[in-house]
């Protein structure tokens, strides 16, 4: 579990300027402030906040999406934003992302074996016969058909357009998944069933995951560690057990009070299984 | 519970017309059931598709042209199905208020926020100074922290949370007496929502108000409702006091849903037990429509449709061929279905 240091972010700040002349005096808004943290090989660190709290800035940063405007962010011991852009495209199918929204991450005219396929093709990896079994073993293993390959995104439901967005994630053998509200737009039952689908693949595959969330029950049962976050600064961080148990900032226990739980039905279920700690 | 219930929802079936002449249309509600007291909660649960918000526009007289809706809606007596518009309007609004999932919308974007309640207080034949005194108090009473400022604000400038504080303002400007709120708090952040479940709460209280709170969350549902109808596929499947369906669900579904749902405390949930997606309502079947999703199903399952049953004298009812269903007597859920796979 706990592996080498794989992501590296020390001092992220990242600035939103403002339109106009008062751009050039640095003014604006700061959606990260000096934010640090560090993820290790196959572990999974949650990022928990409000709306607003710079969350999903972060993750732009660490998928490259983004440039910090202070600081640095090194995944695998390269920083991202000192790179040159062949270099820099190469470096980033070390990383896959998967976003809430799967219908505006999946192109609406390709057919799902395509998307899937695409970053294979991108980075020409293999020869076309590998790449294509490379990707219905996938599709397999996240629970697609034939059928469903066949298949553009509007005729698949959410669950499914989920896992097809996880297997592109996961084609070119990623180090770390930067997960942004992946299962939010999903029902209950389909949100279970994808929350088990990542962990499951994670293990297997030795992924390091960025997992960005609101809820924090969704964060309890994925992540090993927790970092809360608001207005663009840390709270708090500490290994999630602990840190749900006890939390030491006042915002975390008022955020923690907050969420209505869900009741229990007799009699208690078991544990979930398969959690990695 | 009998007698004399507020809200009587009783064979509610809603069908989209089909396009072409002999196509029968498409099912999106089912026979639905609700019973609602007043100055009770009612909690409907379900996802996304199961015909919630139906139900609640049935009630609204809302449905859109498309939609047609047979059965019974009965509110304080009145047969509301089938009411002409003229005849629905002194009671939409004045006797039955709605809040929905996105404030925004429900508030009119270029009017100041005091001159929209003012305009609604208005309705019931007061004067425009007393209105607009009462649209201040009223904008007090959602816990607006400066009911003035508000009251001359544009919708734009206030937050998510302070516009739906506003919309619930509005839906009770006219001292309705049932209080119609569909996923209110769905788009909010976590503490804005606790905040907003607690004045939905304090309303009720004090104003003697029913509510009817739909919601796919659990944990919101459970925080505020009294009775508890879950949907499933445009059907009711299980209905009864909270405390019962909740710690003693009879429908192998709501103890499914309950199982998937995540926990802060206790066993984590997120228990991956609900394989598939549910069948939509408009796609025609025989049997229970949940059969192909459950452990438990016997071959009856699948040929006849169980009604909603009763499964104890508190008004607890289940549609199930299998009940009493508990996961005891069927041995533990999550053993069973890993000795099948």
């Amino acid at each position: 579990m706990s592996g080498e240091p794989l992501v590296e972010v020390q001092g992220l700040g990242k600035l939103f300027p403002r339109a106009g002349a008062r751009a050039r005096r640095g003014e604006g808004l700061w959606a990260v402030r000096d934010v640090s943290f560090t993820v290790r090989a196959g572990e999974t660190v949650a990022l928990v906040g409000e709306s607003g709290a710079g969350k999903s800035t972060v993750g732009r940063c660490l998928l490259g999406l983004t440039d910090p405007t202070t600081g640095v962010v090194e995944v695998g011991g390269f920083d991202l934003a000192a790179l040159r852009r062949g270099a820099r495209r190469a470096h980033r199918s070390q990383i896959g992302a998967v976003f809430q929204d799967s219908s505006s991450s999946l192109n609406p005219r390709w057919t799902i074996e395509r998307s899937v396929r695409h970053p294979l093709d991108v980075h020409r990896r293999d020869s076309t016969a590998e790449r294509g079994r490379r990707v219905r073993e996938l599709l397999a293993r996240v629970g697609l058909t034939d059928a469903h390959a066949r298949r553009v995104p509007s005729q698949l439901s959410g669950g499914e357009r989920q896992r097809a967005a996880i297997a592109r994630a996961l084609v070119l053998g990623p180090r770390l998944i930067v997960c942004d509200e992946p299962t939010s737009a999903l029902d209950v039952s389909v949100q279970a069933q994808i929350v088990e689908l990542l962990m499951s693949l994670q293990v297997e595959q030795q992924v390091a995951c960025v997992f960005i969330s609101h809820d924090l029950a969704v964060v309890r049962a994925v992540s090993d560690r927790i970092m809360v976050m608001r207005d663009g600064a840390v709270v708090e961080t500490g290994a999630a057990e602990a840190l749900l148990a006890a939390p030491a900032s006042a915002y975390t226990q008022e955020l923690l009070a907050a969420v209505p739980d869900a009741p229990y039905s007799d009699p208690p279920q078991p544990s979930r299984q398969g959690v990695p700690s | 519970m009998s007698g004399e219930a507020l809200v009587r929802v009783a064979g509610l079936t809603v069908t989209a017309r089909g396009r072409r002449r002999g196509d029968d249309g498409a099912t999106i509600v089912r026979d639905v059931e609700l019973e609602l007291d007043r100055g009770k909660t009612l909690g409907v649960v379900g996802e996304s598709g199961s015909g919630k918000s139906t139900v609640a526009l049935s009630i609204l007289g809302l449905l859109g042209p498309g939609l047609h809706a047979e059965g019974s809606v009965a509110f304080d007596g009145r047969e509301l199905l089938h009411r002409s518009e003229p005849e629905l309007r002194p009671i939409r609004g004045a006797e039955i208020g709605a809040v929905f999932q996105n404030p925004f919308r429900s508030l009119n974007p270029s009017l100041r926020v005091g001159v929209q309640i003012r305009e609604t207080v208005m309705l019931d034949g007061h004067e425009r100074r007393a209105a607009e005194q009462t649209a201040i108090e009223l904008l007090g009473q959602v816990g607006l922290p400066d009911p003035e400022r508000a009251a001359a604000s544009y919708p734009h400038t206030l937050s998510g949370g302070m516009q739906q504080r506003v919309a619930i303002a509005l839906s009770i400007a006219r001292d309705p007496r049932l209080l119609i709120a569909d996923e209110p708090t769905t788009a909010l952040d976590v503490r804005v929502q606790a905040q907003i479940l607690e004045l939905l709460a304090r309303l009720v209280r004090e104003r003697d108000m029913a509510l009817i709170l739909i919601s796919h969350d659990l944990g919101v549902v459970a925080s505020v409702a009294d009775r508890i109808a879950v949907m499933y596929s445009g059907r009711v499947v299980e209905s009864g006091p909270a405390a019962d369906v909740f710690r003693s669900a009879a429908h192998p579904y709501s103890h499914a849903l309950l199982e998937s749902a995540p926990r802060l405390r206790g066993p984590h949930g997120l228990a991956a037990s609900l394989r598939g997606s549910a069948t939509p309502p408009s796609v025609p079947m025989d049997g229970c429509r949940f059969a192909p999703r459950c452990t438990f199903a016997v071959p009856r399952c699948s040929t006849n449709e169980p009604p909603l049953e009763v499964v104890d004298d508190r008004g607890h009812r289940a549609a199930c061929w299998e009940l009493p269903w508990t996961p005891t007597a069927h041995g533990d859920a999550a053993e069973l279905r890993k000795s099948r796979s």
